[in-house]
């Protein structure tokens, strides 16, 4: 590998694992949503009932 | 644990906390890209190194990352004095929070470490090297911490040993950091003496936007982390009373 590539290889590694790692997140934010609206749901049926 | 039902006047706070989380999300998520974007910005101005040519760029983002896994492993165990000092779950929460992003830090130095090894010294690793083996040491004590801290049930008793396993790990850190000063003989170089750096006025100035860059990147997703499992919390306990 050019000493050039390792560079590159070294800056990828960094940028792949903090945006996986952010990919994660924005995995979680999506549960986290629906499980606030199954609450909120719930809560709804609960006040017309 | 209180029983009942999610009352409608309990989702506000199901909503209030959703929307901190957003909202953290969303500028942290902008500091980390941003972050990023600017580090390959600040690789592609700084001039190359008369001695070890375009590799030592990665110097820019290995240290600052290296620095910001220490910073995660120190919040960790910084949070960890105070739950037992003073007590208090957060403090548990804040203190796993802190060693996840020093682990996932301490991941990537690993990484960028060996490449960098490789193009400078011709290997990917050098078990002679102490700095090396120290934070391979360091960073495998913290790997061990989760395999700890699942195999007891939630609750104070994890939290307080948790919060000794973090603390004893600490230790750890200054070893790392000067190992490579106290070893006679090292191929791994020491760029900051009792004289000050040992680098031009302009490659440092460069380290210093690299190292701040990478403590954003390492604080904005510290703080996502968090209050994603606050959040989490907060909606386990509303569900549990629906």
């Amino acid at each position: 590998m050019s000493q050039s590539g390792y560079l590159v290889a070294a800056f990828a590694a960094v940028a792949v694992v903090i945006v996986a790692w952010l990919a994660i997140i924005l995995a979680k934010v999506a549960r986290i949503r629906r499980d606030a609206a199954v609450l909120e749901n719930e809560a709804s049926g609960h006040r017309d009932g | 644990m209180t029983s009942g039902t999610a009352s409608s006047a309990e989702i506000p706070r199901a909503g209030g906390a959703l929307a901190a989380y957003l909202r953290t999300v969303r500028v942290g998520g902008a500091v980390i890209l941003l972050g990023l974007v600017a580090v390959l910005v600040l690789l592609l101005v700084v001039p190359e190194d008369a001695d070890q040519g375009i590799s030592q760029k990665i110097f820019y983002f290995h240290v600052p990352v290296a620095l910001t896994a220490y910073a995660g492993f120190a919040l960790g165990a910084w949070k960890a004095l105070r739950l037992l000092w003073k007590g208090g779950e957060r403090y548990d929460l804040e203190s796993y929070t802190g060693v996840h992003m020093g682990t996932i830090f301490g991941v990537l130095t690993l990484v960028t470490g060996s490449l960098w090894a490789k193009a400078s010294w011709g290997h990917w690793w050098l078990w002679s090297e102490n700095q090396l083996v120290l934070f391979l040491v360091l960073f495998l004590f913290y790997c061990a911490y989760f395999m700890v801290r699942f195999s007891i049930e939630p609750g104070a008793r994890r939290e307080r040993i948790s919060a000794v396993y973090t603390l004893f790990g600490v230790v750890l850190i200054p070893v790392s950091f000067f190992a490579i000063r106290l070893a006679e003989e090292a191929i791994h170089p020491t760029t900051f003496t009792l004289d000050g750096p040992q680098m031009e006025g302009s490659q440092f100035a460069a380290f210093l936007v690299g190292w701040a860059l990478m403590t954003a990147v390492g604080y904005a997703m510290y703080r996502i982390e968090l209050a994603g499992k606050r959040t989490d919390i907060t909606l386990r306990e509303l569900r549990e009373r629906s």
